[in-house]
């Protein structure tokens, strides 16, 4: 909001006008004539005849009192040389394209598509043929072109704006996958903490790269073998350490401003995952978890690796992986009882018996005995509705009967 | 020409043997979701392969009505039909149902006051006070 110049003195409160809205409405031309020179107010002009002056637009000041916007040029004296305009105008040409080259070249690259420079059409003064007769109106033409929309198009966007979430896109939802995976979170956590012990900073070293989900390096990392304690916190031997961290190390930080490959899903299949599942002692899943920045690296992680959030509020009732695993693998969806009485083929082996896996609606019964197409055809020759009211309201005689 | 005699299909047994059973048709409604057809689920999985298996006359249908308490209906060959709704009961409570479905005629419920019922018409026929000798008052 711009601000109004303060009153120094009580001659410019007299110079500008009773209320601001008063001045809103003051055509523009008149307010640039509105200015007062500083130095009149210092004279000792009376205050009516200031007011007088303004108003009849007389009154010359170097303050503008109303607009920032800056005063139009002065009128151009009529005995101005032709030529001398002519090349006025070709030098503000001249340093127009410059500018927009310079600021062409001050653009950053980018992979966005931006659109072409605008042509414009020569104005009707410069056309040489004399037979055009311009347009007076715009209505019925055809508009060709234009920027409206341009942005809305995909493809005028680059690869580099593409969301590129940190999380899988697509989540893990195999039981043994998801465990596979947990697993390798836990071990590459218990190596971190091994080596930078609670220092929740130094954590931050894995970033997404698509080696992570190839099968050679799950079964790599996930079978470390994982040493539970007495006090059920979690420890892995030395060499399985410094193994895990050098797989690690290959991950580091992406450079600024480079393109985020897009996480494909694990290269395992759920019956490998489950096979590499029965290979381990369930032991690992008594490991502790309480210690904050290996709970905060493991939850993290596994978003990364399986696109599953793990809400804080469950997060604050898990003490060990088994209870991390509960949250995280859900149970698969129960089936339905017409599934269930097809996938173990109950009931459709006798012949007198007929299994609908949705509710048999009226139009099923009809279509069962063959009455659904007359009385089809007999409401559509009647103009009725076929299937619902179509705004038909419920039957009015039957209150008329009733006495309702 | 001499006279065929026509094959005897079936062995007369004086009426004996001829019976039909009146339900032609049994549909069973249940929802996935609801507690209530807990029972009938179960009634379904477990009971009614046995019962339509030994029932070989009746149709059985088995379709979902989602949000809606679990109900049997029989259907009887005189047209008319008969629903029995089985909330909350256990699977041998709902067989017990179906049974009493199956053997029901399909005709309206009815005081029986006689013991012996019969279709045919009297043999001696309506009374008629305008018939006979009269009575003397």
């Amino acid at each position: 909001m711009r601000r109004l110049p303060r009153l120094g003195s009580s001659a410019t409160v007299a110079a500008l006008p009773m209320s601001s809205t008063a001045c809103l409405r003051t055509p523009a031309a008149s307010l640039f004539k509105c200015e007062i020179a500083l130095t009149s107010a210092t004279q000792p002009h009376s205050v009516p005849r200031q007011r007088h002056q303004v108003w009849a637009n007389r009154f010359q000041s170097q303050r503008r009192c109303l607009s920032s916007a800056p005063p139009p040029p002065a009128s151009t004296p009529e005995k101005a040389v032709d030529g001398a305009s002519d090349v006025d105008t070709q030098n503000i040409q001249l340093s127009a394209s410059q500018s927009r080259r310079r600021l062409r070249a001050r653009l950053p690259k980018t992979d966005l598509t931006i659109p072409r420079k605008q042509r414009t059409v020569p104005r009707p003064a410069d056309i040489p043929d004399a037979e055009y007769v311009p347009a007076e109106s715009g209505l019925g033409l055809e508009e060709v072109g234009g920027l409206e929309g341009w942005w809305d198009n995909p493809a005028h966007w680059g690869p580099s704006k593409n969301y590129v979430g940190f999380g899988l896109q697509e989540k893990v939802m195999d039981a043994a996958l998801l465990q596979v995976l947990a697993r390798k979170a836990l071990v590459e956590a218990i190596a971190l903490k091994d080596k930078f012990e609670s220092k929740i900073k130094n954590y931050r070293r894995v970033d997404p790269t698509p080696a992570e989900f190839r099968m050679a390096e799950l079964v790599r990392i996930s079978s470390k073998e994982i040493l539970v304690a007495e006090d059920g916190s979690p420890t892995m031997a030395q060499h399985d350490v410094y193994k895990t961290l050098k797989a690690l190390s290959h991950r580091l930080p992406v450079a600024e401003g480079e393109v985020l490959p897009k996480p494909v899903g694990p290269e395992m299949t759920p019956e490998e995952a489950k096979e590499l599942l029965e290979s381990w002692d369930r032991n690992w899943k008594a490991a502790s978890i309480e210690d904050p920045a290996l709970r905060f690296y493991l939850v993290k992680r596994i978003q990364r690796l399986t696109g599953h959030v793990i809400p804080d509020a469950k997060l604050v009732g898990v003490r060990h992986m088994g209870g991390l695993l509960s949250v995280l693998v859900k149970p698969p969806k129960a089936l339905k009882l017409a599934e269930l009485i097809t996938t173990k083929s109950l009931l459709p082996t006798l012949p007198n018996v007929k299994i609908y896996p949705r509710r048999v609606t009226p139009v099923d019964k009809e279509k069962m005995v063959g009455r659904w197409k007359l009385i089809q055809k007999e409401l559509q020759e009647r103009g009725l509705p076929v299937v619902g009211t179509e705004g038909y309201g419920a039957a009015v005689e039957k209150k008329w009967v009733t006495g309702n | 020409m001499g006279v065929k005699a026509v094959h005897r299909i079936t062995t007369g047994r004086n009426g004996l043997g001829a019976f039909i059973l009146q339900c032609k048709k049994m549909d069973f409604h249940y929802c996935d979701w609801a507690g209530s057809s807990k029972g009938m689920n179960g009634f379904i999985k477990s009971i009614l392969p046995k019962f339509a298996a030994a029932h070989p006359q009746i149709e059985f249908t088995v379709s979902p009505r989602p949000s809606k308490h679990p109900v049997i209906i029989g259907h009887y060959i005189n047209g008319r039909d008969k629903a029995i709704c089985v909330r909350n009961l256990e699977p041998l409570q709902i067989l017990k149902k179906v049974e009493l479905l199956r053997d029901a005629s399909g005709e309206k419920l009815k005081k029986v006051t006689k013991p012996v019922q019969s279709i045919n018409e009297s043999v001696r026929g309506i009374w008629s006070p305008y018939h006979g000798n009269g009575m003397r008052v």
